[in-house]
């Protein structure tokens, strides 16, 4: 290993060309990061929207072709979907009872779940593609704004536009690496902040006396009730007076095709 | 094949990754052209892409382009390590 390490390498322009470069190129990302900060998508976004179209129509096809010669697959998918379909009507019923009891807590029972959406809008892009839990949106010609609520199939809140160039609008996840959000115990009422660790997962750290068991809910405080969260594990230990309550969507951020965007 | 070729059905493969494969297939990509290829620039705008795509426009320039400036260190640690060692040189 020795006879490959050189003794004293002298210094290569080559090497020094290189570094030079690099640097280079850092300082104009930054340069536009400070003046133009929407100029890198507004550039891309116009290629990269038919591509993840074709990705998604990719993936919808790959889905489908096996089921043609196999019925045994339809029958599969088909149990799947409905499986699915029957969790997400299982989360509505939950959240209209929820919005009934208004919390518990509350004195007056909140108002029921809005149905009407603003706008629908199709996931062209979503985390198990991208390294942060961010979904893009293809928005066709409906107007979005920053800061519009993302709502999933059940009502389960999402996220918040946080970006509109052209027909496409990112989403930033209540589970993003970093993001804090403010959510209520659907049992009790009780407020707490759930920080966002990726993959669709939140966490809360709670006293050791805070009531909650797994399965409980947690929800967007405001008129309308919307799910967040759901209970899936609580971490204890008996050096430690908080407990670590590990939560996550109730739906599954990977396989959702449709969301709607409120005001 | 010459140097050439291989490079730009390099860069083909880490284009097409971008939009249709997972991020870190990207990224591995890139980190294994960096050291393949003589200053492989393109895995900095490969970083820099999958930044501007998937990423989220922050305050701190650090984490709005974290894959770029990853990236880019991979790119200088190559150049130095290619410039010490002669068995990492194409």
């Amino acid at each position: 290993m020795s006879s490959l390490i050189k003794s004293k390498p002298k210094p290569n322009i080559l090497f020094r060309r290189a570094w030079k470069l690099t640097f280079a190129f850092l300082i104009i990302i930054f340069l536009f990061y400070s003046f133009l900060p929407t100029a890198f998508f507004r550039i891309v976004e116009p290629v990269a929207r038919p591509l993840f179209k074709v990705r998604e129509w990719g993936l919808g096809v790959s889905r489908f072709l096996p089921d043609t010669f196999s019925s045994k697959q339809t029958l599969i998918q088909k149990n799947a979907e409905l499986t699915s379909r029957i969790q997400e009507l299982e989360l509505l019923i939950q959240n209209r009872e929820l919005s009934k009891l208004g919390f518990a807590s509350s004195v007056e029972p909140f108002t029921s779940v809005d149905v009407t959406p603003k706008v629908v809008a199709r996931i062209i892009s979503r985390p198990s593609q991208s390294p942060y839990d961010v979904l893009i949106l293809d928005i066709g010609e409906q107007v979005v704004r920053v800061g519009d609520k993302v709502v999933g199939p059940g009502s389960v809140a999402l996220g918040t536009i946080t970006e509109v160039f052209g027909k496409s609008a990112k989403v930033l996840l209540y589970s993003s690496p970093g993001v804090e959000t403010e959510a209520q115990q659907a049992s009790t009422g009780a407020v707490v902040i759930l920080k966002g660790i990726g993959g669709g997962n939140m966490t809360v750290s709670v006293p050791k006396g805070f009531a909650i068991s797994t399965g409980d809910f947690f929800m967007i405080p405001g008129l309308q009730n919307r799910i967040l969260s759901q209970v899936g594990g609580i971490a204890e230990s008996d050096v430690n007076s908080f407990k670590e309550v590990s939560t996550s969507f109730p739906i599954s951020i990977f396989t959702i095709s449709w969301v709607e965007i409120h005001e | 094949m010459n140097n050439l070729q291989k490079r730009i059905i390099a860069d083909c493969a880490i284009l097409t990754s971008l939009f249709f494969l997972p991020w870190w297939c990207t990224l591995v990509a890139s980190i294994l052209g960096v050291f393949y290829f003589d200053f492989y620039s393109e895995a900095i705008l490969g970083g820099l892409l999958l930044d501007v795509l998937y990423g989220i426009h922050t305050s701190s320039f650090i984490s709005t382009f974290p894959l770029t400036l990853i990236l880019s260190s991979v790119c200088m640690i190559s150049f130095w390590l290619k410039h010490r060692f002669i068995f990492l040189r194409a």
